[in-house]
């Protein structure tokens, strides 16, 4: 083979190569949207966040004030929606009541996950004190209001911020 | 000696060595693994990138990209005719018989490994650009890094304020793609070097 055309044929094997696989894509989808990714990860995430946000204060059923049999926490129980098919992990939550002129919040311990679709009933807990148990109990709310829930949950490595309120 | 017998005979002192340590590379880079990965959230988007593999996570799930999956095995292809081309140009440039052709063999294959890296590098910078531009048109702000780097976006919608962590950077099979490729241009200047006549 002549010098020039061996150079010539090394060039062009790669353009060949390239232009060969862009057109078994092509031809194998049709449409250069389909070639490239079916579905794009922006609208696949905004799947699940419009989930999130139809649900809204939804999510959470909070029901009514109790004390644990040593009468020395405070229990909130709180009844957690999952809106989406992908598991819920929630990292943290908390409700800040004041009463008395004291604050009382209750946490989460550990973290719950809540499986696809489905309601997960967990508990937050409070120590209190000799005075708000005498003081506060009495002036606690039967319904509290589930926009006091401040908390952090995840889906996939993504973080949804609630920052609730003192109620 | 005779002609006959110059042809016949090897003088591996005059194989370009760069030349074969070079084309020993190439063969097997395209089976080191991704060049470069990013990760949105763990485990929402995951995306582990080469010219010669692809692998995209989406919430758990494979997802195929028709366009990367050809363009791999073109640059599968490529990148072993390279190495083959180069390994053996570099071995038979030690025979007079196969000398010319050898010697084009390796100027013309010395410097492509390198282009492909320069084209990937430059296709990862626009990708993560893209990617942090679509998550702006979404109604994210943030920082999204380019090519290397960690970041997050964030967004309020509802009730919650949502923020999406994003990792990106590039692997150790990168940078033995990056050597490789300078070898095989070393290899090519030191065929200059050892056969100035045929430049």
């Amino acid at each position: 083979m002549e010098r020039k055309t061996l150079g010539l044929v090394l060039a062009i094997v790669p353009l060949i190569a390239v232009i060969g696989a862009l057109a078994i894509a092509f031809a194998l989808t049709g449409n250069v949207q389909s070639m490239v990714l079916e579905t794009g990860p922006d609208e696949a995430i905004s799947g699940y966040l419009t989930g999130f946000t139809g649900a809204g204060g939804e999510m959470f059923t909070v029901s009514g004030y109790s004390l644990s049999d040593d009468r020395r926490t405070l229990l909130l129980e709180v009844a957690v929606s999952n809106p989406i098919d992908y598991p819920l992990v929630i990292s943290s939550m908390s409700y800040i009541s004041e009463f008395n002129g004291k604050t009382v919040e209750i946490d989460l311990d550990k973290p719950v996950e809540v499986m696809p679709e489905s309601t997960t009933q967990i508990i937050l807990t409070g120590d209190l004190d000799e005075q708000n148990l005498l003081t506060g109990m009495p002036q606690m709310p039967n319904n509290p209001d589930p926009s006091g829930i401040k908390t952090e949950i995840s889906f996939a490595g993504i973080i949804l911020k609630n920052s609730g309120g003192v109620q | 000696m005779t002609e006959e017998q110059k042809t016949k005979e090897w003088d591996f002192s005059k194989a370009n060595w760069p030349g074969v340590l070079g084309g020993l590379l190439l063969i097997i880079l395209p089976f080191t693994g991704s060049w470069w990965e990013m990760h949105v959230g763990t485990g929402a988007f995951d995306v582990a990138l080469s010219p010669f593999t692809t692998e995209i996570l989406m919430f758990g799930e494979f997802v195929l990209s028709p366009l990367l999956y050809w363009m791999n095995i073109a640059f599968t292809i490529l990148m072993l005719l390279f190495g083959i081309l180069l390994l053996t140009g570099s071995i038979c440039f030690a025979n007079e018989k196969y000398r010319l052709t050898a010697d084009i063999i390796i100027k013309s294959n010395s410097r492509k490994p390198l282009y492909l890296i320069i084209v990937f590098t430059i296709g990862l910078a626009i990708v993560s650009w893209y990617m942090g531009q679509m998550l702006l048109v979404s109604g994210f702000t943030g920082d999204f890094p380019i090519l290397m780097g960690e970041g997050s976006a964030s967004m309020a919608s509802g009730i919650f304020t949502i923020i999406v962590p994003v990792s990106l950077g590039l692997s150790t099979s990168y940078w033995i793609g990056l050597v490789a490729a300078v070898i095989a241009i070393i290899a090519g200047f030191y065929q200059m070097k050892i056969n100035p006549a045929e430049e």
